[in-house]
């Protein structure tokens, strides 16, 4: 596999210094009014920028004032150049709370639109503003939770980051409904092997009509000639030029492959055959930063001739827009925040707690870090897994739940295909700090091809559940790890987090798009009660349900990442109260993520947006928060100043 | 006299981390005699002594290089403790890394400080064919081994006939194999060779590397005065037959205890022969970033010259294993191979760029970590400060001086093409 | 009589003993107590930064026999210098729920886990020991 990897990764080694200004990468301006832009798309003139927010459920069409030639001036630096107010000149095209993921404007006055919530694609036109919806056409027959899109003259690209693959078609002639997507290849497949992918999540179709596609997975991007067959790769994982770390968008123009490299907080440009050019992005340390600085760059978009950028910041709620003129001559890797020792928690979106530990999730370090919490606020005893596929280890990770009986944590590893169960060591107040031996990898259950798993729920006997986000339905496995009965299949559209009530018997399942294709369709909380019959409706009308933690009584608490907020219910689904909106108080929130219950009644919530974790005591007044001193401070300074 | 006794007795009475005798001895037992120099299966002519008289002969030969201005002992040499004192290697223009002492290099696990190659007869075609070091090639090469009858018949002695390479079609003046996408004229003549001219051709480079091998076998340094005191002190005479200043006795229970250095720096070579990340800083700016082990693991792994590889004298050993079963990970990127520390006074400055012009500089960074270059934003640095006092970093430096001593052969390291001949002594020191 | 005979050999064979480990080692359950793993390395003292085997067999902790499609993969860390060792060993599966490992190494010195990762089917438990090495 490194072979191809060699020599542009050996030519790629050179780093250089710049001056701050040009580390900004030109820093133009900040489009704001968004919720959770994933997706951006320029059109072939650069006069339009398309937003896609699926958490809104609509794209947003920005015109850009055609910026002027650029200017530099005598100390080298370069001005951030007023573009027209944003607010003056937008439209949205209304979606009705779809779920648009992947944008891409076509040659020919058309901005494709995919779907991943209903598995469909469509098109809307500039010039009559109307939308194609392909009603029974063949093509959405082929498209299983399809992600970002790119369109050429020749081809049109749709990602399916659940089956690690790209669908490659030629671009068609719009015939309105009956036009006809003809399927010239499949790329990928799911593996880490030269030419295949692992959750790719972006791509880019050149100007010679090959195909470039971010393997998210992988940490790298793979090239693909138009008739499908491989040619050539580049990256791994690590943080040095040429490496990525979560690379999530990849763009070519100008003869160029711009690649955001998420957890690097940066963007990262190469020409297109993989050379590393240069870099840009610092990385934003204030809550909310911005003005240049990138936090968790996800959605790119570049203009034809190179000169204009758009950076999608999902967790910041902004599109950043970039000014490209000559690369600058010298950047330095030496930028402070990268050297600073304080390795503070990256709180994933999931947490487990029980028995006086909390346990975070951190996808970033592909690891669970185990908090010893019985004293004066958490404190880190060990840690579990770490990046790597041997037993024990984990390439991401999305569910977690623990067992205060026999103190194991079962882990769900997306990348790995598989559920880890580890077990800790006894810890109290008196352990001594640190101790990476604490933890011991138990056991771990292989699944199948086609599952792709996400929240996990354990119940007091040793069976759980597993949430498959392909098959989108929930996998019951039984004491002896045997797969019992599959629950929630066609009845589940958007499912993020599973809870087991043990009072209640049932299986709480927060599903954040009720009905597809509907007007007003809502988020809801589901229970499954009985193996046999469908679930039952207990919450209707939410947001975007997320995060589900459930009480000693049966009643239970919703996280909402659209309405900054958590809800309490009654068992019968009853809402008794809720808290929070948007920002950085003591009763705020931004995108919350998972929720949990302690054994003492206290509500933990992941403030994801906020990098901290919450504690309120079971009618939302704040009781505690653990995170980092920039994104806390203004918690423990309370409302009205000083303490 | 009263304050000065009570001076004396505080003095006196600092407590000393030390260890007890049984304690150090059985430390000192891991550190001391040195092992006998293990031969090299994968090297049929590692102990070959006229391997090793064609292999002086030829690293002192500056005819490997076209315009015949470098010869291994440019960069390595002699009178340098096989090194070149500087902190970059000069070649034809400045190289990104320090040039590694070949005192006792024979008993290398991994050469280069990636490890990019497993023996030390395969380690020579990376200088002697790099554009910006020798910039030589193996047709060249083999064309000089055949054309000069001194060399010719050293090599046909240990090899056997050495290939006919009178057709200039089928064997150019100059050839070697290039990157993908070379335009390098030799690299194309390379190209244009038949797979079994090829074959020939590489057979000689190896066997060359081996002669080369066998000569540097014997750059065998002595016991030092450490290993004296070591053997003393093991045979029940704890004042070390005195071979240890107080200062460097010190150092030596620092290095095995608060310095921790014996977690790397272990064994009678006082390396573990392996790869570590410790976040020494670049020496400037414009350096290319190290990709280290990451680049090496994978080099070593694709190199056809390994000892698993059709040159290999034993390609089934212990020796193709280690390159066989190597893994290879984005977590080595940026990890460098544990030098060993015998003769460590002779060879500054230090570290793989040569950031530290001395040894006190060294251990200061041990004892603080100032500047220590963390690898990646969202990794752990296990390395801890040893948060040495002045007095300490004094006899850990003491320490690391007594583990000098010349060469066992020095008539090994005179160039026998020099003109004054008879003059055998070891010169450097 | 025969037939007494016949049940005496039908009896026999339902009480047929459990396997047995074929060599003596230390002995390990896995971490869920579903296997017992014998294991011993050669050379018997692990040698500090050389290579070396380790001979295993792997029983079902229910007295059943070994199935034939049991696999073993053998691993090693220092977790607190978080790293393992610098290769993967080589399986060499002798039959009988028997394996060889070849080709470890444990470059440094100090405190490594070993691991004994037992696959049956999509399931893999894992048995541990550690090992600290001076």
């Amino acid at each position: 596999m490194r072979r191809s990897l060699l020599i542009p990764f050996a030519a790629a080694l050179v780093s250089l210094c710049a001056p701050a200004q040009e580390r900004l990468g030109a820093y133009a301006m900040t489009i704001e009014g968004l919720v959770h832009p994933t997706a951006v798309a320029l059109d072939e003139t650069g006069d339009l920028l398309a937003i896609a927010d699926p958490l809104a459920g609509k794209v947003v069409i920005q015109r850009i004032e055609r910026p002027v030639s650029l200017e530099v001036n005598p100390d080298g630096s370069i001005n951030a150049i007023p573009l027209m107010d944003p607010r003056l000149n937008r439209y949205p095209v209304t979606f009705n709370k779809r779920s648009p993921t992947g944008l891409a404007f076509s040659p020919f006055g058309r901005l494709w639109i995919t779907d991943s919530g209903a598995n469909k694609l469509c098109s809307h036109s500039k010039e009559t503003g109307g939308i194609e919806k392909y009603a029974g056409n063949e093509i959405h027959d082929l498209l299983h939770q399809p992600g970002s899109v790119d369109a050429s003259a020749r081809s049109l690209a749709i990602v399916e980051p659940m089956l690690h693959q790209v669908l490659l078609f030629a671009h068609p002639r719009n015939e309105g409904g009956g036009t006809r997507f003809e399927l010239r290849a499949r790329l990928g497949g799911r593996g880490t092997e030269s030419g295949e992918l692992l959750f790719p999540s972006d791509v880019a179709i050149a100007k010679d009509e090959r195909v470039y596609v971010c393997d998210r997975g992988n940490h790298r991007i793979q090239v693909f000639a138009p008739d499908g067959e491989f040619l050539f790769g580049w990256g791994d994982w690590g943080w040095a030029p040429g490496f990525f770390a979560d690379p999530t968008g990849v763009e070519t123009a100008a003869g160029r492959v711009y690649v955001t490299d998420s957890s690097n907080h940066r963007v990262q440009v190469f020409d297109l055959e993989g050379e590393w050019l240069y870099e840009w992005g610092l990385h934003a340390l204030e809550p909310r930063e911005g003005e240049g600085k990138l936090h968790y760059p996800g959605g790119l978009a570049v203009s034809k001739k190179g000169e204009l950028a758009a950076v999608a910041e999902a967790m910041d709620d902004r599109v950043q827009l970039f000014r490209l003129g000559a690369p600058p001559e010298r950047f330095s890797r030496l930028d402070r925040s990268w050297q600073d020792m304080t390795a503070s928690p990256h709180l994933g979106e999931t947490i487990a707690v029980g028995g006086g530990l909390l346990f975070l999730g951190e996808p970033e370090g592909n690891r669970v870090k185990p908090y010893e919490w019985s004293r004066y606020g958490p404190r880190q005893v060990s840690e579990l897994g770490g990046r790597g596929t041997a037993h024990g280890r984990l390439l991401g990770l999305t569910g977690m739940a623990y067992s205060s009986a026999d103190r194991s944590l079962l882990v769900a590893d997306p990348g790995n295909r598989r559920v880890q169960l580890y077990s800790l060591g006894p810890v109290d107040a008196e352990t001594p700090a640190f101790d990476l031996s604490l933890g011991r990898f138990v056991k771990g259950l292989r699944l199948p091809d086609s599952v792709e798993c996400g929240a996990i729920a354990r119940h007091g006997d040793g069976s759980f559940d597993l949430l498959d986000l392909r098959a989108r339905e929930i996998r019951r496995y039984d004491t002896d790890w045997k797969l019992v009965t599959t629950l929630g299949a066609w009845e589940l559209v958007n499912p993020i987090d599973i809870e087991w009530d043990p009072v209640g018997e049932r299986l709480l399942v927060t599903d954040a798009i009720a009905q597809a294709g509907w007007e007003n369709a809502f988020g809801r909380v589901l229970a499954f009660s009985d193996e046999r019959s469908g679930p039952t409706v207990v919450v209707d009308e939410l947001a975007y349900p997320a995060g589900l933690g459930v009480r000693a009584d049966g009643g239970f608490y919703v996280s909402d990442i659209l309405e900054h907020r958590v809800d309490r219910f009654d068992a019968g689904g009853k809402h008794l109260l809720g808290w929070g909106s948007k920002g950085l108080g003591r009763a705020q929130f931004f995108q919350p993520r998972d929720v949990e219950v302690d054994e003492e009644g206290r509500v933990l919530v992941v403030d994801h947006g906020n990098h901290r974790l919450m504690v309120f005591d079971e009618d939302g007044a704040f009781l505690e928060v653990f995170g980092p001193r920039l994104y806390t401070r203004e918690t423990r300074l309370g409302e009205g100043g000083d303490r | 006299m009263i304050v000065a006794a009570v001076i004396f007795s505080i003095v006196c009475a600092a407590p000393q981390d030390g260890l007890s005798p049984e304690r150090l001895a059985r430390k000192l037992s891991r550190l001391s005699p040195r092992a006998e120099l293990a031969p090299d299966p994968t090297n049929a002519v590692a102990d070959d002594e006229r391997a090793a008289r064609l292999g002086r002969a030829l690293f002192f030969d500056s005819r490997l290089s076209p315009d015949g201005k470098f010869s291994c002992a440019t960069c390595h040499d002699p009178e340098r403790a096989f090194t070149d004192g500087r902190s970059l290697a000069e070649g034809r223009e400045t190289l990104t890394r320090h040039v590694p002492t070949l005192l006792d290099v024979g008993r290398r696990r991994w050469l280069f400080w990636d490890g990019r190659a497993d023996s030390l007869w395969s380690q020579l075609r990376h200088p002697l064919e790099n554009p910006i070091e020798m910039d030589g090639d193996r047709l060249a090469l083999a064309h000089l081994i055949t054309s000069d009858k001194t060399l010719r018949t050293s090599y046909e002695r240990l090899f056997g006939p050495s290939p006919d390479l009178s057709d200039s079609a089928r064997f150019p003046a100059h050839a070697r194999p290039g990157p993908e996408k070379g335009e390098d004229p030799r690299q194309r003549a390379w190209e244009g060779m038949t797979p079994e001219d090829r074959t020939s051709i590489d057979t000689l480079l190896a066997n060359v590397g081996k002669s080369l091998a066998a000569f540097q076998r014997k750059l065998a340094t002595k016991d030092s005065a450490f290993d004296e005191f070591a053997r003393a002190y093991l045979g029940g005479d704890r004042s070390g037959d005195g071979r240890l200043t107080e200062e460097a006795r010190r150092g030596l229970e620092l290095f095995l205890g608060k310095g921790q250095c014996t977690l790397c720096h272990m064994g009678p070579e006082l390396t573990d022969e392996e790869f570590h990340h410790i976040a020494v800083p670049p020496l400037n700016d414009d350096l290319p970033l190290d990709a280290g082990r990451y680049l090496g693991a994978t080099l070593v792994r694709e190199d056809p010259f390994n000892a698993g590889g059709a040159h290999s004298d034993e390609r089934d050993g212990e020796a193709a294993d280690f390159v066989s079963l190597l893994t290879s990970d984005a977590d080595q990127f940026g990890e460098i191979r544990t030098p060993s520390l015998r003769n460590v006074a002779r060879t500054a400055p230090y570290m793989h760029q040569g950031q530290f012009a001395t040894l006190e500089e060294v251990v200061r960074f041990y004892s603080t970590l100032e500047g220590a270059q963390r690898t990646g934003h969202h990794q752990e640095l296990t390395l801890k400060p040893a948060e040495f006092t002045a007095a300490e970093e004094e006899d850990l430096v003491a320490f690391l001086r007594s583990l000098s001593a010349p060469l066992a052969e020095p008539s090994w390291s005179v160039d026998p093409h020099a003109e004054t001949s008879g003059e055998v002594e070891e010169r450097s020191r | 009589m025969r037939s007494f005979l016949l049940c005496m050999v039908a009896f026999a064979a339902c009480a047929a003993p459990p396997p047995r480990f074929s060599f003596e080692g230390d002995e390990l359950p896995t971490n869920d107590a579903a296997w017992n793993v014998r294991w011993r390395t050669e050379p018997a003292e692990i040698p500090l930064n050389a290579p070396f085997q380790i001979e295993v067999q792997v029983l079902p902790a229910d007295g059943s026999h070994p199935p034939e499609s049991l696999s073993l993969e053998v691993d090693a860390a220092m977790p607190q210098h978080r790293h393992g060792m610098n290769r993967l060993p080589r399986m060499v599966p002798l039959g009988d729920g028997r394996f060889r490992a070849e080709g470890m190494l444990f470059h440094m010195e100090g405190q490594w886990e070993l691991y004994f990762d037992v696959t049956e089917g999509d399931l893999t438990e894992r048995g541990q020991t550690e090992v600290f090495l001076e």
